[in-house]
């Protein structure tokens, strides 16, 4: 070791030069569109990904109340230029991050353009409310609003592209509102109950008129209990009901314990089919996407109970 | 006349150290014989690796000129008083019972006469009374004649004892050494792993001293002299001791294949 | 009144769910009883923690390999994880400086950290709706169903038969290792055994109740169970009892609110079970030593009492008035009272206007202990070699332990005196 002091001189130098990751030049990079969950993901899409490069923390099927983030997702976070997230805690486990982050970027909840009286509200003081407000398309579009004006302030320059991108999208999801509001009217209302392994449905319930039941609550963190089970058992007996659905994000073994209980009981009610509850289907699947996800859940639920 | 053990370079390595080195002896019959040595000499590893408890490193031994394994219900083994747990849920007579498993092995049931057996040995060390009694409930000197009494329901030809004078008191162990004399004079053949010097004389006939290696052995009269015990407690051998920290730290193999 | 008519629907199986939940956690819990007294009779009850967090890679691993969730896999992935880690840890202790209990962090944190990180990863490829291993960390008894159930009996039932055949190895082998090596049982066969039996019960075990307190319905029920027996057979049929009773009460009390784990319930009645025992319990309970104490306590009283009474002139009756006996006695005034009332209520003394009389049994009472007092006066003096103003205190608390057999074997060792060292009389 002739010259130790000049070789850790060497070293740290190395070491400094190459870790420039996110100390880039300002306007020449791409912008860096970071979304928590594919949902969220697929509003970023439509609407940046002609300037934007947009990446997705959350892949198809995977469960958002309980996702913990990797040591890559938070340097693809710090690298972000923005990070949407879709807000109420649904991304239960990443709430210091998100908050952290507001600091030093531009940081957008979809949630925060949705008017609070038409959020479902589960504790009032312990500030618990539904997060699933992508299944209620109207309060949706709100939010997308309000992503796509931040969006705007954010990138002033692309301004008339966002929005154009924006209404093509709204346009969309009202379309495929429609015909999802013509395929529920085929089924007669007292039909219309809805079992699902959590409780992730209810805004749906309230979009389409339909009565909504989860085995979990809100959130997948809390363990459903044998009174739980044995409840939903008797709910689906008293009220005739002939399917039930499981879910792409959750286990499906508590509900399948529920339709063991019904059968014992001399009651058969089978799967209806398996709908995507907090996250979108493989890519490149018309599942893949909000709105075609929306149909599917639809079109599922209304085969099942017909 | 067969011998009673024979030791052949037994060896046995703790941790890469020699804790007993190149053992050579041949003891006789019908004995009460004394392995002594200073603390950490071995004594204890000796009577495991003669009882097969531990695999020697190197050597081998036999019993009654036969391997072990074709022995074994000749062979008794009185462990330290302190390696088992007395808080355990057993009475004196269960305990005693397991001298029986010996020749029962883990599944034939015990007999009438096993409980003879067993009965038989309780009186032998005075712990009749004491029968169904809690083997946490007993004192240490009950406790060692509660061992002894396990090991003579083996109904063995040898004995070998680690210390079993120890922590007991003075009557205890009078009773002790009267019944292992008796036993001498039945014909039995004791090895025991002794402590105090001021009563080796008067126990043992032939006597084994140790200090990791064999200092002397042979009858009581010849090899309990001061030089010998002054070789036996005096101190290690340096050089031995020196090579053995070199096997221990460069990790050396004691023998080539 | 709600919660028992809950517990009464649970216990007459109102509900399909409910038989399944109840059948599946009696068997788990009784089979993790019953290894468990093996594990804590060889002292390797955070042996039982460490393979409790240890399967937890192995289910995972069984996951990702399989890609399905059957049960059966999961136990088998479970279980050679779970094996992997005891061997690591004797190996580690045996053949290294490290010692057992640092071997037994390292392995156990070591173990969880892969597992979690498997887990992690497993979620992160969003095959959710087919893994759901997130429950093994703390269970989901609620969510049983019958070919679960059928598992466990039929596993459980191997097991069972496992340790009763081998009941006698197995005890030895947890009494006394060398000895037992000595006697040329199979120890490694018996060793082999257990462990296995331990790890498949921790694999099956840890889907009731999780990972995290698998090792206390390991090792709680057999704790429980020694404070009610000093012999082996009763204490593995009691470990099993109480925690498949503590399995079935759990499961009760979960079902009586919404909401509410099973897992987590079963582990609390179980705890309770070993806090009540140590406290009542037959064999070393503190409330029985602490009865034993009071029972002592009040007969010091009385006798120390009474013995205020005794005439060393006529050794005949005697009379006293409070303030006068009070005086004569070292007593605090309450517990004169006390020990008076005691008197008066075992016919020792009675009362009139303010004066005690000692009736003739309390007569006889005072001169016994008296009698006691002065034989062991005499005794120690004697065989202590002790100066008569030594003697004294000695005997003021020896004289209560002196049963009647005692007494006579003193009296025939000292050859019927009549004197004691301080040349009093020794009253017959």
């Amino acid at each position: 070791m002739k010259h130790p002091s000049l070789i850790i001189a060497c070293i740290t130098i190395f070491s400094f030069g190459c870790n420039s990751t996110s100390s880039d030049s300002p306007g020449n990079e791409t912008p860096l569109v970071v979304a928590t969950t594919s949902i969220v993901a697929d509003i970023a899409k439509n609407i940046c990904s002609d300037f934007a490069e947009v990446k997705s923390l959350m892949g198809p099927g995977v469960d958002p109340h309980l996702y913990k983030a990797s040591h890559g997702d938070i340097e693809l976070l710090t690298n972000a230029d923005v990070v949407i997230y879709n807000g109420l805690h649904l991304e239960g486990k990443m709430s210091e991050i998100l908050e952290k982050l507001k600091s030093s970027k531009t940081v957008i909840a979809v949630s925060d353009g949705v008017d609070h009286t038409s959020i479902r509200t589960i504790n009032e003081e312990a500030d618990v409310h539904d997060p699933h407000i992508w299944f209620d398309v109207s309060i949706w579009s709100e939010g997308v609003k309000h992503v796509s004006e931040s969006v705007q302030t954010k990138y002033p320059e692309y301004k008339d592209q966002i929005e154009k991108n924006t209404n093509t999208y709204l346009r969309a999801i009202d379309s495929v509102n429609q015909e999802c509001t013509k395929l529920v009217a085929s089924l007669a209302v007292e039909k219309r109950i809805l079992i699902t392994s959590h409780d992730a449905f209810e805004y749906f319930g309230r979009s389409y008129n339909f009565k909504v039941r989860g085995l979990q609550g809100i959130s997948t963190l809390s363990e459903s209990g044998l009174k739980d089970v044995t409840d939903m058992v008797n709910f689906i007996i008293d009220n005739k009901i002939k399917a039930v659905f499981v879910e792409n994000s959750v286990p499906q073994k508590a509900l399948r314990s529920v339709i063991d209980g019904c059968k014992a009981k001399g009651h058969e009610v089978t799967v209806g089919g398996e709908l995507f509850s907090d996250a979108l289907g493989a890519d490149r699947t018309p599942e893949g996407t909000y709105l075609g996800m929306l149909y599917f859940n639809v079109e599922t639920v209304i085969n099942g109970l017909n | 006349m067969k011998p009673s053990v024979e030791t052949h370079n037994l060896t046995v390595i703790y941790d890469k150290k020699p804790a007993i080195w190149n053992i050579d002896f041949t003891l006789p019959t019908g004995k009460i014989i004394g392995i002594m040595g200073p603390n950490g000499s071995g004594k204890s590893t000796l009577l495991k690796a003669i009882m097969g408890i531990i695999e020697p490193n190197i050597g081998y031994s036999k019993v009654f000129d036969q391997d072990l394994e074709d022995v074994r219900n000749k062979v008794s083994y009185v462990p330290q008083r302190q390696s088992v747990d007395w808080d355990f849920p057993a009475s004196v007579w269960d305990v005693v019972a397991m001298g029986r498993y010996a020749t029962k092995g883990l599944f034939k049931r015990l007999t009438k006469e096993d409980h003879r057996m067993i009965e038989e040995s309780l009186s032998k060390v005075n712990m009749t009374p004491f029968t169904n009694r809690q083997i946490s409930q007993l004192s240490g000197g009950q406790q060692q004649r509660v061992f002894l009494a396990r090991a003579l329901a083996q109904n063995a030809d040898l004995y070998l004892m680690d210390e079993p004078f120890v922590g007991v008191d003075a009557a205890t162990e009078q009773a002790i050494i009267t019944l292992l004399k008796s036993m001498r004079d039945a014909g039995k053949t004791l090895l025991v792993v002794h402590h105090d010097l001021l009563t080796a004389q008067d126990y043992f006939e032939h006597m084994v001293l140790l200090n990791s290696r064999l200092v002397a052995e042979g009858p009581t009269s010849e090899v309990f002299t001061k030089d010998i015990l002054t070789e036996t407690y005096g101190g290690t051998l340096t050089t031995l001791s020196k090579v053995a920290n070199v096997l221990q730290e460069k990790d050396f193999p004691m023998r080539h294949k | 009144m709600e919660f028992l008519t809950e517990i009464w629907s649970f216990f007459t199986f109102s509900e399909p769910n409910v038989k399944v939940v109840f059948w599946g956690s009696l068997i788990l819990c009784s089979i993790s009883g019953l290894v468990g007294t093996f594990t804590l009779l060889r002292k390797r009850s955070l042996i039982g923690d460490v393979i409790s967090h240890a399967v937890l890679p192995g289910i995972a691993l069984a996951f990702i390999i399989g890609q399905q969730k059957n049960p059966l896999y999961l136990i088998i992935g479970a279980t050679i994880t779970g094996w992997i880690s005891t061997y690591l840890v004797d190996y580690i202790t045996k053949h290294s400086k490290i010692k057992n209990d640092t071997a037994i962090a390292l392995i156990l944190s070591v173990f969880f950290g892969v597992g979690v990180l498997l887990l992690t990863h497993i979620q992160h490829s969003g095959n959710a709706s087919q893994s759901g291993l997130d429950q093994f960390i703390f269970g989901r008894a609620s969510a049983m169903n019958m070919s679960d159930v059928w598992l466990f009996s039929i596993v459980g039932t191997i097991i069972t038969i496992l340790i009763v055949i081998f009941f006698r190895g197995l005890s030895l082998l947890s009494f006394d290792e060398n000895y037992s090596q000595s006697i040329g049982f199979p120890n490694e066969l018996l060793k082999l055994i257990l462990s296995i039996t331990t790890v498949t019960t921790v694999a099956m075990g840890v889907q009731a109740v999780g990972v995290v307190l698998m090792s206390a319905l390991l090792i709680t029920p057999a704790a429980c169970a020694k404070f009610w027996t000093n012999k082996i057979i009763p204490m593995a049929i009691l470990a099993l009892v109480i925690s498949g009773a503590s399995g079935v009460l759990g499961s009760a009390i979960s079902y009586t609110y919404n909401g509410m784990p099973t897992g987590p319930w079963i582990v609390v009645v179980v705890s309770l079970f070993a806090f009540i025992s140590a406290f009542i319990g037959r064999k070393n309970g503190l409330l029985k030593k602490y009865l034993q104490r009071s029972k002592n306590n009040t007969k010091i009283l009385r006798e120390n009492t009474i013995k205020l009474f005794f005439n060393p002139k006529t050794l005949g009756e005697t009379q006293f008035s409070f303030e006068d006996i009070f005086a004569k006695s070292k007593m605090q005034r309450a517990t004169l009272k006390k020990g008076l009332s005691l008197l008066k209520s075992d016919k020792l003394i009675t009362t009139n206007q303010g004066t005690y009389t000692t009736t003739s049994l309390g007569i006889e009472e005072a001169k016994t202990i008296v009698r006691k007092h002065r034989l062991w006066e005499l005794y120690i003096s004697k065989f202590m070699h002790l100066q008569p103003d030594h003697v004294h205190d000695d005997a003021e608390g020896i004289e209560h332990v002196i049963t009647p057999e005692i007494e006579r074997e003193l009296e025939k060792e000292l050859d019927f005196p009549t004197k004691d060292p301080h040349d009093s009389d020794i009253p017959y």
